[in-house]
């Protein structure tokens, strides 16, 4: 396989080889390499013409699409970084990602344009656009330029962007071109949405060896009786989701219904899997190899474990994540922290230069490495397991939470005095967040009232499950919040 | 018929302010938006699927389950009837 430098010369290489074959399912539709090729090149066009080009930043906010997917090799051709949005989240929390990282232009469908009128923005009615124009010549960046940000929960308060170069990204295709030896009749299944990390894995991979990627709409991603009906009717090769969804599947997808022989593959990352539920998900799945991926967004994945038949399933243990990704080195400090170094890294946050320097540290060989937050063990067979956090990062549904960003959301509420927010582990093994309110006045002590707040000014993910009203909160000796107190009411 | 549209509806409202309010839902009324109001997740949203499944003795279609199905008490409370009464 020819080892590409920059992410669209992957589409450029696969269209040339097959320029019929499907790249893209959506729907009832399927749109091939060379339309998908072309229609980049044409919108790359348009970008040129209006003045954006290398260095530059571009928003990319529509509902997952075909749309979407002409849009980020667009921008990627043009030698810019493509910024996708949370479509569904609140629209002040995407103004400020598009203002932070200072998009040039947002390609988004007109009927969501006007809430950005003064921003520079492209409508994406693209097919009508793209007509007129002829493709310009190739953009002169560096693999190690800026290909995209990723936007993630920020323990300031506000969302930081993790930003990924051309090099770094095809670090980890590379390497999962390795691993799982995709084969143009592969059928990739695109579940998780386009700003979250899953995604690099489900575009770049399958489009480097030209396979079909299925496009999961929004609505169909969260319902698991949609879901296992496309599965099956598409015959999806690959699977890539977190355990929540699998779990999910299993529970309420009517599985004896479906026929998904198809799967060859099925890929997790993202939170912890419990044995009992992959053991259910496995009984209608049984023809398929299961791998748990795991590594944060600013390292993409960096440690995997098939779980096979050497797995112990009767001591029903928590799955381990596995050994070091062969592009990278791990080590894990003495306090338990795994850090990762190699070239697969993160650029850094976009504009954040303290986060920037308490992420990362160099060693006396000059090596850079990268701090996961994450707690591991090692297993005498040298795998690894995952144990938890040093902070306050959560994981839900495969998001990661930050719960000081929720508590900045909640302080902004006019009629709360002060609030405080802690998770804990349900008994069916899933995070639940508690959110402890102190209110001005007794009229704004309403879980409803307290989410409807929250759908305004947090995406759908961080909305804490239960409110719990307090008078006023415990206080330490010092004055701080007396979180230990906290956990004792949950 | 009219009570038994009262009576489904009281029951999903039970069903709703245990599992998902933690009993604190006084405030419910049958036009709160359970799924655009951020009340009930997609997980919740499928518990309460099987709940109805199991209580009303009726399968939902794929395409059902959907919020303009299932976002408020009215809203489901109608469409229970329309499947059992169909």
């Amino acid at each position: 396989m020819d080892k590409a430098g920059k992410l669209y010369q992957l589409l450029d290489v696969s269209a040339e080889k097959a320029p019929d074959a499907t790249a893209l399912i959506f729907q009832q539709k399927h749109f091939s390499y060379n339309q998908l090729s072309s229609a980049s090149k044409k919108l790359q066009a348009l970008l040129h013409a209006n003045g954006i080009g290398e260095g530059d930043r571009v928003a990319i906010y529509t509902a997952k699409s075909i749309e979407f997917v002409i849009s980020q090799f667009a921008i990627l051709r043009a030698g810019a970084a493509y910024l996708p949005i949370d479509f569904n989240a609140p629209i002040e929390r995407n103004k400020f990602i598009i203002e932070d990282c200072e998009a040039k232009a947002i390609i988004i469908h007109k009927k969501h344009s006007t809430a950005f009128a003064d921003s520079f923005v492209f409508v994406a009615e693209l097919e009508e656009d793209l007509q007129l124009l002829k493709s310009k010549k190739e953009c002169s960046i560096s693999p190690i330029d800026l290909a995209y940000i990723l936007y993630t929960s920020g323990s300031t308060g506000r969302p930081k962007g993790v930003m990924y170069s051309h090099a770094a990204a095809l670090e980890f295709i590379n390497w999962s071109s390795d691993v799982f030896t995709p084969a143009p009749t592969d059928r990739f299944s695109s579940h998780a949405p386009f700003h979250f990390d899953l995604s690099i894995f489900d575009l770049f991979v399958s489009i480097k060896h030209g396979a079909a990627l299925v496009l999961i709409d929004e609505n169909t991603a969260k319902q698991p009786l949609l879901l296992a009906q496309l599965i099956a009717e598409k015959k999806i090769s690959i699977w890539y989701s977190t355990p929540t969804i699998l779990t999910m599947l299993s529970t309420f997808g009517k599985m004896h219904k479906f026929n998904c022989d198809s799967l060859r593959l099925v890929l997790f990352a993202g939170e912890v899997f419990s044995c009992n539920q992959f053991l259910q998900l496995k009984e209608y799945w049984n023809k398929a190899r299961y791998f748990n991926l795991y590594g944060p967004t600013e390292t993409n994945v960096c440690t995997y474990y098939e779980v096979d038949s050497s797995f112990d399933f009767q001591e029903k243990k928590q799955f381990p994540i596995g050994k070091c990704c062969e592009h990278y080195q791990a080590q894990v400090l003495n306090s338990g922290e795994l850090c990762i170094s190699g070239n697969g890294i993160m650029l850094g946050y976009w504009q954040a230069e303290e986060q920037n320097n308490t992420a990362f540290f160099t060693d006396k060989e000059n090596r850079q490495w990268y701090k996961t937050g994450d707690l591991v063990e090692k297993n005498p067979d040298g795998n690894l397991i995952y144990k938890g956090r040093i902070d306050r990062m959560v994981k839900r549904n495969g998001y990661r939470i930050e719960l000081s960003e929720i508590e900045a959301a909640l302080h902004q509420h006019p009629g709360i005095k002060a609030n405080a927010v802690l998770s804990f582990t349900t008994a069916e093994n899933t995070i639940a967040i508690t959110a402890f309110v102190s209110c001005i006045s007794e009229n704004d002590e309403s879980i409803i009232k307290m989410k409807e707040y929250c759908t305004k000014h947090l995406p759908l993910y961080m909305i804490p499950n239960n409110f719990i009203f307090l008078k006023s909160l415990p206080q330490t000796a010092s004055n701080k919040i007396d979180y230990q107190q906290l956990k004792q009411l949950i | 018929m009219a009570n038994d549209t009262e009576q489904i509806r009281n029951d999903i409202k039970i069903f709703i302010a245990e599992r998902f309010l933690n009993n604190a839902g006084s405030d419910l009324n049958d036009s709160t938006p359970l799924i655009s109001g951020g009340l009930i997740d997609s997980i919740s949203t499928m518990q309460l699927v099987a709940f109805l499944e199991k209580k009303y003795h009726f399968e939902f279609q794929a395409h059902e389950v959907d919020r303009d199905n299932l976002d408020s008490v009215e809203i489901i409370a109608n469409f229970v009837l329309s499947k059992i009464s169909g």
